[in-house]
């Protein structure tokens, strides 16, 4: 009997008991609490939330950096022969169906500054506001398109890629805003919120995958945003950690001819990304990976010299370099040898000297773009305008000038230089999506 | 059986249910009373026992000859190799460039660890004791548990046989998880034995959960079965006296439940805190695990799916004949593993030895008029004579083993005789002595990834290897694309910058032959077995 008392006394536990035993739980718990690295307790928290990982990493600045032209060349093209070019490539866009990817071009070409006097034309307050504001946008479209400008939880997410109405690349409405130089304060109003371009900013941060399709424009526009304040690294909203250099690894790893625009926004992209790590004192990139994006860009040097057309001009085969004669195409629309040649000339007037074909062949080039665009009927520009906003962009740097800052000092001079001979035309959206 | 208002005693647990089963049954009856050894000395084994670890040997033995299988195990040692050349422990993936920065809380790095210092020490032969010696271990901790709430050897073997028939193909599978299996299994027989709580118990299960913590990601079914038996518990005494504050009031309870408290703090003894948690729902979530034939559900169509059903309906019938109560958190563990592994077969590794125990407690009860008709018993006195008898077995176990044989001989078995025959060891040998392989990211079927990054000394880097839960979503998509010889596979080539790639020339036919088909490809190597192809021009 005494020993069954004795038995069943020990089976109970005491409230002490109970209390210690709760005062390890919970202090166990704040332990390893208070143990957790910051990033792991973000972590935590989104797992626990079923949320995206908090963004850790954002620009202080409001304005982005600026990949500014190395050259002026005159006697690569005339001022006479820049303005001829640039009135052609004036925006003068049907206000009605408007695709977001013409705006995107011409804001990139333009900046967001520029007002033309010809009121056909599209001045750049009203290009951005086009982008970021969802009413301007569906006024457009007439109401019967889905917004460009989409809410999400934390920030807002620009649609891409489904249809006419939509962006055609991801991040590259950012990328175009980021290239006009306008603030993350500026505002951004979505069809139910009114918030700023540093919430399309975030989400692109957030909603960026190392393995998505396209890189390049979400890669240009961090670079310019995160460059300034020197953060090299952040984590994306599934808790990765994304680093510069890793973006290098990325857009060097696949072959020559992939990427937007036969590849060439690969070259652009890594020739800003080392532009802006030099200018801020090696904080972007390690030496490994400058290391690896020069070996890259220079063995894109030595194709590009080897497959120029004797013309001057590149096509699509630029990347299989003395072969490229392998991979010409007879039905092959001109258009593809302008994207080419554009974009050679566009990322070639922001890189260092060492990483230049040789100046006779720059020379051939620019001769080639100037006598395309001369000899292009202005409908057939517009049709492709999207292609030739990178021969005006490229040629204004190549006088280490933009195309708004040129243009705005031509007109001064020049009171007619915006009265055209022909109406607008509308671009079809095939030969306008690249 | 009466309802009580009283909180049912510690004696209703197991022991009273046996020793009510054993009141019914005849002196005759094919058993032995697992009681404890009293006359000839602590050390003395009773014949029953001695039998169980007989039968456990057999499985010892044939576990330790069985080869080293081809997938996974590499790739632990591959980390675990990681581990002892930075001494520190990883945050992000640092194997595979394309899961770059993605974090990794790497469990089981205790187990790579182990693994790794095993293989370097006594080489492949140790990997194999190590895996026979979790896999018999947790057999005879099933089996003998069996034998004990049933008062009978025979369901020892019985739980003995039906663990290793449902679990054979995890068994023979080195993985850290045949560590867990052992925690896993010393749980569970606490859980569906008497639920004791002596200081041993207490300090012992807190240990074993911290330690599990570092070993494997299934310190989680251990803490299901704690909260099992929590659960089970409070419904048992509800049931019995319909009182909700006699069921609160119950000490059992109580301890039950401070046990399952302490253990899930305990776990967080380990280099990634509070981040092991989430970290299990992680991986059996990850969308690439939806791909992987293991976490699939369990279906009649894989042979062990027919051996589960059996076990099943075996259960069934033997729960609807048997005379014994059967325990809520009996059923609670039976049907909860039961319905993970229907959810995904990998988790029939923690219903077996719930179904062994549970099926072979009622299957003896069922058979019990029977067996007391053989009049069949076994010596129920402890014996100095069966100790040296088991000893005697366990050295001869271990003296016959590839690890045995190697100490006795003083030569490692060969590759050729320890590796699993999948494992590609010719193809590894050649790319392990070429000097001048392409730069860049290689292709290698999953399978084979760790082995072959294992012999090239990791200088091989693969798009993949079998950690799929730390790899990119679109880059497991790709991989999985080119595995099965899709017409894009040379842009998905191309978007990788791959330059080499290994095939299985069973597994990835279509793509081998498209391959050869085009003239960007050369074949470097070809065997029976596997083909290596490069790129006429690299990228």
């Amino acid at each position: 009997m005494t020993s069954s008392r004795h038995t069943r006394q020990r089976q109970i536990v005491s409230a002490r008991t109970m209390l210690i035993v709760q005062a390890i739980f919970l202090g166990g718990l704040l332990i390893a609490w208070l143990t957790t690295t910051s990033s792991d307790r973000r972590i935590l928290a989104a797992a626990a939330l079923s949320r995206p990982y908090p963004l850790d990493a954002f620009p202080r600045t409001d304005t982005a950096a600026v990949v500014t032209p190395l050259y002026d060349q005159p006697d690569l093209v005339t001022d006479q022969q820049l303005a001829a070019v640039l009135k052609k490539l004036i925006p003068r866009f049907s206000r009605s169906h408007l695709r977001p990817n013409l705006i995107e071009h011409a804001l990139r070409t333009w900046g967001g500054q520029v007002t033309f006097l010809n009121p056909d034309a599209i001045s750049g307050p009203k290009m951005v506001e086009f982008l970021t504001d969802s009413a301007r946008h569906l006024e457009s479209w007439d109401g019967k398109a889905k917004p460009l400008l989409e809410d999400t939880p934390e920030g807002i997410h620009v649609r891409f890629g489904e249809d006419s109405a939509s962006s055609v690349h991801h991040d590259h409405a950012l990328a175009a805003l980021t290239e006009a130089a306008i603030p993350l304060s500026s505002n951004v109003f979505t069809a139910r919120r009114a918030l700023q371009l540093k919430h399309v900013l975030a989400e692109a941060l957030r909603d960026f995958r190392l393995d998505e399709g396209e890189t390049e424009w979400s890669s240009l526009s961090f670079a310019l945003w995160l460059s300034p304040d020197g953060i090299p690294q952040w984590h994306n909203g599934a808790g990765r950690n994304i680093t510069f250099d890793m973006l290098v690894e990325r857009l060097v790893r696949n072959h020559k001819r992939m990427g937007v625009c036969q590849g060439t926004h690969r070259i652009y992209t890594l020739m800003a990304l080392l532009r802006m790590n030099e200018q801020h004192q090696g904080s972007l990139l390690s030496p490994e990976s400058v290391a690896i994006a020069e070996k890259w860009l220079l063995d894109v040097r030595d194709l590009v010299a080897a497959s120029q057309f004797p013309d001057g001009s590149w096509n699509p085969g630029w990347c299989y370099g003395a072969e490229y004669q392998l991979h010409i195409d007879p039905t092959e629309k001109i258009s593809k040898r302008v994207i080419a040649t554009g974009h050679h000339l566009e990322w070639m007037s922001i890189a260092p000297k060492k990483f230049h074909i040789p100046a006779d062949q720059i020379q051939k080039a620019a001769q080639w773009l100037l006598t395309n665009v001369q000899n292009t009927p202005p409908s057939e520009i517009d049709q492709n305008y999207t292609f030739y906003s990178h021969v005006a962009k490229a040629l204004a740097m190549w006088r280490k000038t933009s195309p708004a800052e040129f243009w705005t000092t031509y007109r001064q001079n020049h009171p007619a230089a915006e009265t055209f001979d022909t109406p607008a035309s509308t671009p079809t959206p095939a030969a306008t999506a690249h | 059986m009466s309802a009580t208002l009283a909180p049912p005693s510690s004696s209703t647990g197991p022991v009273a249910d046996a020793s009510a089963a054993a009141a019914h049954a005849s002196p005759t009856a094919a058993s032995d009373a697992s009681t404890p050894a009293t006359a000839s000395g602590p050390l003395a084994l009773q014949a029953g026992t001695a039998v169980l670890i007989a039968a456990s040997c057999l499985v010892f033995s044939s576990l330790a000859a069985g080869r080293l299988w081809h997938t996974d195990l590499w790739d632990h040692l591959n980390y675990g190799k990681h581990l002892l050349q930075t001494r520190s422990s990883v945050v992000t993936e640092p194997l595979l460039p394309l899961a770059a920065g993605i974090r990794m809380v790497n469990i089981p790095w205790l187990a790579q660890l182990s693994m790794k210092l095993t293989e370097t020490s006594v080489g492949l032969a140790g990997l194999q004791l190590l895996s026979a010696l979790c896999g018999s271990l947790a057999v005879f901790l099933v089996a003998h548990k069996a034998a004990r709430i049933s008062r009978s050897t025979l369901a020892g073997l019985f739980a003995a046989v039906i663990f290793f028939a449902v679990n054979r193909h995890e068994l023979q599978v080195i993985r850290p998880q045949l560590a867990g299996l052992v925690c896993y299994c010393i749980t569970l027989v606490w859980a569906l034995g008497s639920q004791t709580h002596s200081i041993r118990h207490w300090v012992g299960f807190v240990a074993m959960f911290a330690l599990w913590a570092n070993l494997h990601g299934s310190f989680a079914m251990g803490l299901i079965v704690l909260a099992a038996a929590v659960t089970g518990r409070a419904v048992d005494v509800f049931l019995r006296s319909r009182c909700i504050a006699v069921t609160l009031g119950d000490h059992r309870l109580h301890r039950n439940l401070l046990l399952l408290q302490l253990c899930s703090v305990a776990v967080l003894l380990n280099p990634n805190g509070l981040l092991v948690y989430p970290e299990i729902f992680a991986v059996s979530g990850n969308a690439n695990t939806a791909s992987m034939f293991e976490w699939q559900p369990l279906t009649l169509r894989l042979a062990h799916g027919q051996i589960a059903a059996a076990v099943l309906a075996a259960a069934v019938v033997c729960l609807r004949f048997s005379p014994r109560p059967v325990r809520c958190t009996e059923v609670l563990i039976f049907a909860g593993t039961g319905l993970l592994a229907a959810w995904s077969a990998r988790m029939l590794n923690w219903w077996a030895p719930a179904a062994a125990v549970l099926v072979a407690r009622h299957l003896t009860a069922v058979l019990r008029p029977q067996l007391d008709r053989l009049r069949f018993r076994l010596p129920g006195r402890p014996s100095l004579a069966w100790t040296t008898l088991s000893l005697t077995l366990i050295a001869l176990s271990f003296a016959v083993s590839p690890l045995g044989a190697q100490l006795r001989t003083g030569t490692p078995p060969s590759a050729s005789a320890t590796l699993s025959r999948e494992t590609p060891i010719a193809t590894a040998r050649f790319l392990r002595e070429q000097k001048n392989l392409p730069a860049g990211i290689a292709w290698i079927p999953a399978e084979w990834a760790g082995f072959i990054m294992n012999q090239t000394q990791l200088s091989l880097p693969s798009m993949v290897n079998l950690h799929v839960h730390l790899i990119p979503e679109e880059v497991w998509s790709d991989y999985l694309r080119i595995n099965a010889g899709s017409a894009d596979w040379v842009n998905l080539l191309d978007e990788y910058g791959i330059n080499l790639v290994v095939i299985d020339k069973r597994a990835q036919a279509l793509l081998l032959k498209r391959m050869r088909d085009s003239s960007d490809w050369q074949s470097l190597y070809e065997d029976r077995q596997a083909a290596v192809l490069t790129r006429r021009k690299p990228l």
